[in-house]
């Protein structure tokens, strides 16, 4: 094959930017995550990122992840197997096992390499994996790399996924894999029910609590805690990226499942170890989390439930979120990036879902009002959608 | 005589699988409204792959039969699982 035939295969669709002149994707961000945040020069309100907490830039955050660079450098350049597996890897492992509550947990150095990891360390041919329709890509890829046979379940639906369990037959393992808090449409998974259909049936819960950690249960903690599973024997996964503030991601269980996972899941084994840097901001955001996770949930409940407000007041048409998130159900992806565009000319930054992230007439404009921002930019958030009434 | 009776249970027969697959898409996708033969799967019933693979799953374990990935190819219609169905009931036979 020729480099130009080769090379031509690989277009984008420009029609929807070509459509409503705008594109949302890969804006070139010029500060941190501050009350605004500045792109080409100009101040945003973010609605965009999922710095729930409002810890990205905290400064003890900060000093933490700089002192941690002058002990350490900026990496270790090695695998953990290798020689990149620091104290402060170790202690932070101990210390979100400790938070979630689980026997042990192992570090990747994101969730998507850690739900990709997974199932392949886990499953193979003779395994089916049965998974909420609406569940993140990592988890499908995950899934699907395993070579195992996937059925999808209608989102949340207890009824149908236990159709499906009294079907099946004949597997050698059987998994049922969801998210806690979707991060579409700020929907909770019915854990709790979920993980009784797997005791019923003999199957077993995989869950991503991606968006559920440090936002949902009464003291952060997430998904286990909210759902009230004290004695949760499946495979919980996480992000460190979300309201933890960092990067990485984690896989929580049974200490037999993560010490094998040490030396067998290819995608840990094989990368270069989180920054030390990372692990540093992710052991502080833990500390500041059991301290007052209180009064900053307070204010990102605040701030959701204005913006919430100000939306449903000017005509949106919401998505039955009790998260956090809020999400606009905005239509097809023309409707979508228009609507997207509205607002980010209007100086607020949102995250617009288009196909084939959701489906085809289904969009999503996304918006997350966290801890860190002001009233007075709520209130100024809020004059901007009254004045896009619908 | 003989010819027509065969032809009469065929014809009951297909029309038991029609009901059984439009059914199974209904139920996959939540679909409240009627469903006939010869919708468009995506265009009219916005069915993805995902729902694809909810609806083949169920017809794979409640007939108990396999359908490959390649069999899966050119299904348009409703009619199409049907024929599809069909020819994979035949062989089984």
């Amino acid at each position: 094959m020729k480099f130009e035939e080769f090379y031509k295969r690989f277009k984008l669709d420009h029609d929807v930017v070509q459509k409503t002149g705008f594109n949302p994707y890969y804006p070139v961000i010029q500060s941190g995550l501050d009350d605004y945040i500045i792109i080409e020069g100009n101040k945003y309100i973010d609605l965009a990122s999922n710095n729930y907490l409002g810890l990205a830039n905290d400064w003890r955050v900060k000093k933490a992840c700089l002192a941690a660079v002058e002990k350490y450098g900026v990496s270790l350049c090695a695998t953990p197997i290798a020689s990149g597996y620091s104290e402060l890897y170790y202690r932070v492992e101990q210390k979100l096992t400790k938070f979630v509550g689980l026997e042990s947990a192992i570090i990747y150095p994101s969730c998507y390499q850690a739900n990709n990891g997974l199932f392949p360390a886990i499953a193979g041919k003779e395994d089916i994996a049965i998974i909420d329709r609406s569940a993140h890509s990592s988890l499908i890829e995950g899934i699907r790399s395993a070579g195992c046979k996937i059925w999808p379940f209608l989102h949340n639906n207890l009824d149908y996924l236990e159709k499906i369990l009294k079907k099946i037959s004949g597997y050698r393992q059987v998994f049922v894999v969801t998210e806690s808090v979707f991060s579409t449409e700020g929907d909770i998974a019915p854990f709790k029910e979920i993980v009784e259909l797997c005791e019923k049936y003999n199957a077993f819960p995989v869950i991503d609590d991606s968006h559920g950690i440090g936002v949902i249960g009464k003291n952060g903690k997430g998904i286990l805690e909210y759902a009230g599973l004290k004695d949760f024997q499946g495979i919980f996964t996480t992000s460190l990226g979300k309201s933890l503030a960092n990067s990485g991601g984690i896989i929580c269980g049974r200490k037999s499942l993560i010490d094998y996972l040490r030396y067998y899941s290819s995608h840990l084994v094989y990368s270069t170890s989180l920054p030390t840097s990372s692990l540093a901001g992710i052991e502080i955001v833990l500390e500041i989390i059991e301290q007052e996770f209180s009064e900053l949930s307070k204010k990102m409940w605040f701030s959701k439930r204005t913006i919430s407000d100000a939306l449903r007041d000017s005509g949106f048409d919401l998505t039955d979120s009790i998260t956090p998130i809020t999400s606009i159900k905005s239509g097809d992806p023309v409707k979508t990036i228009s609507l997207a565009k509205e607002l980010f000319n209007n100086n607020i930054l949102t995250t617009p879902f288009v196909y084939p992230s959701v489906q085809y007439n289904e969009g999503r404009i996304r918006l997350i009002a966290g801890a860190k921002l002001s009233e007075s930019t709520i209130d100024r958030a809020t004059e901007i959608i009254k004045s896009l009434k619908r | 005589m003989i010819l027509i009776i065969v032809q009469n249970v065929t014809k009951t027969e297909k029309m038991k699988l029609e009901k059984k697959v439009i059914e199974i898409i209904k139920e996959s996708i939540e679909w409240e409204g009627e469903i006939n033969i010869k919708h468009n799967l995506v265009k009219d019933l916005d069915i993805d792959s995902f729902s694809m693979l909810m609806i083949i799953n169920t017809l794979e374990e409640d007939f108990s039969i396999q359908i490959e990935n390649e069999n899966l190819e050119g299904l348009i219609t409703v009619s199409d699982i049907v024929e599809r169905l069909k020819e994979k009931l035949s062989v089984k036979q």
